[in-house]
């Protein structure tokens, strides 16, 4: 399970799936970048570490050498790898792509890289570059760490991934406090961030992958602040699932409308557990 | 040695990560996620919460108002700082930054 990437979602699934592919009587490996292997063990994940390199050769030798003895290689979104290291596969394995959303300045790249993967699997409604014969599957949620009794403990949680976006999650939480709201930052924690157990009444974070269907299947509100990905598009994820404000004014009126309404949150919406995915990617 | 310390927003779970130095008012192991320089020595976060409850020393430890483990004890007074021009660029629909510029690793 090759689980490489920028953002946490990359880990969290691909542990995930490789758990559950284990658990199915599979074996499953998952790589991912040497610094969030801790995150892979904590979901029983058999991680194998690849080490962060700018260098492109470096980086394929890693990759080779951690995918020997493989019979089924299974990427998530990154069709030729970060730096191109997966641009030729391995002969004589079985390949499959998990498809999520891209941005449009990476989708030529993307659909040229597709005929080289015997199956795709849609992880995301309705891409429409996809080949016929790709399964439909939809968002792919993991589940809570432990059942919640369903309160929520916090007004607003904000998630940010980038220190531009804790610059001002700390203002809006600081701000929202000194209204008495409950309110915390969530940035750099190390720890997985399991939103079912925290279950906030309002989320304000990026529109990446995980988070986007995890407060959607949750049916919690999510006030999206799309960030610039290089692959990714949250600003296309944010307008289909989730919510957007034109400024932080209008971000922090809605977030507080959200919270103080005596109507309950959003409805959860229907997902898949990664138990499903590995269904899907073994038939 | 694993840190001795608990992470998490809400909910404590035990840091794994390796412990790199003693904190100098509890002694625990900690890990350098968990660990902060003060004038008084290297301060594990426990020890420095437990100070920061405390409203009239929150002052000496001004230095932890932006630090995400710290910044909710020093809510109130300034609260209300307008949002400046960084904050509004998020909202641009570049996010405020070169999309071009990013280290590849961190832009998938």
């Amino acid at each position: 399970m090759y689980a490489l990437g920028g953002g946490l979602g990359h880990t969290l699934r691909g542990s995930a799936l490789a758990s559950a592919l284990t658990d199915a009587g599979t074996p499953a490996r998952v790589l991912v970048r040497s610094d969030r292997v801790w995150l892979a063990r904590e979901l029983g994940a058999d991680a194998t570490a690849v080490e962060r390199t700018a260098d492109p050769t470096r980086l394929r030798a890693s990759v080779e050498s951690a995918l020997r003895g493989c019979a089924h290689l299974i990427v998530d979104a990154l069709p030729s790898g970060i730096l191109g290291e997966l641009s030729a596969l391995p002969r004589g394995v079985r390949t499959t792509l998990l498809a999520r959303l891209h941005h449009p300045r990476a989708l030529p790249t993307v659909v040229a890289a597709l005929g080289r993967y015997d199956r795709v699997v849609d992880l995301e409604p309705e891409l429409e570059w996809l080949p016929q014969g790709a399964v439909p599957l939809g968002p792919v949620v993991l589940p809570s760490r432990e059942l919640d009794d369903g309160a929520p403990k916090l007004d607003v949680l904000v998630i940010a991934d980038d220190d531009a976006l804790a610059r001002f999650g700390r203002r809006l939480a600081r701000r929202l406090l000194a209204r008495g709201a409950v309110a915390r930052l969530w940035h750099g924690e190390r720890s997985r961030l399991d939103l079912g157990r925290i279950r906030p009444r309002v989320v304000v974070g990026p529109a990446g992958y995980h988070l986007t269907y995890t407060a959607r299947a949750l049916g919690i509100p999510h006030l999206a602040v799309p960030r610039p990905r290089r692959f990714d598009d949250q600003h296309r994820r944010a307008r289909a699932v989730a919510e957007l404000c034109h400024d932080p004014e209008a971000l922090e009126a809605r977030a507080r409308e959200l919270f103080s309404s005596s109507r309950p949150g959003r409805q959860a919406s229907p997902y898949h557990h990664p138990a499903d995915l590995a269904r899907a990617v073994l038939a | 040695m694993r840190c001795q310390c608990k992470t998490g927003v809400l909910f404590d779970h035990p840091c794994r990560d390796a412990a790199t130095t003693r904190c100098s008012a509890c002694g625990r192991g900690t890990c350098a996620v968990h660990i902060r320089a003060t004038a008084a020595g290297p301060r594990c976060v426990p020890c420095l919460r437990q100070a920061l409850r405390d409203r009239q020393a929150r002052g000496h430890f001004a230095f932890l108002r932006d630090d995400p483990y710290f910044y909710w004890y020093f809510s109130g007074g300034n609260d209300d700082a307008a949002y400046d021009e960084y904050d509004y660029q998020l909202f641009d629909e570049r996010g405020g930054h070169d999309d071009a510029g990013h280290e590849p690793w961190e832009g998938s």
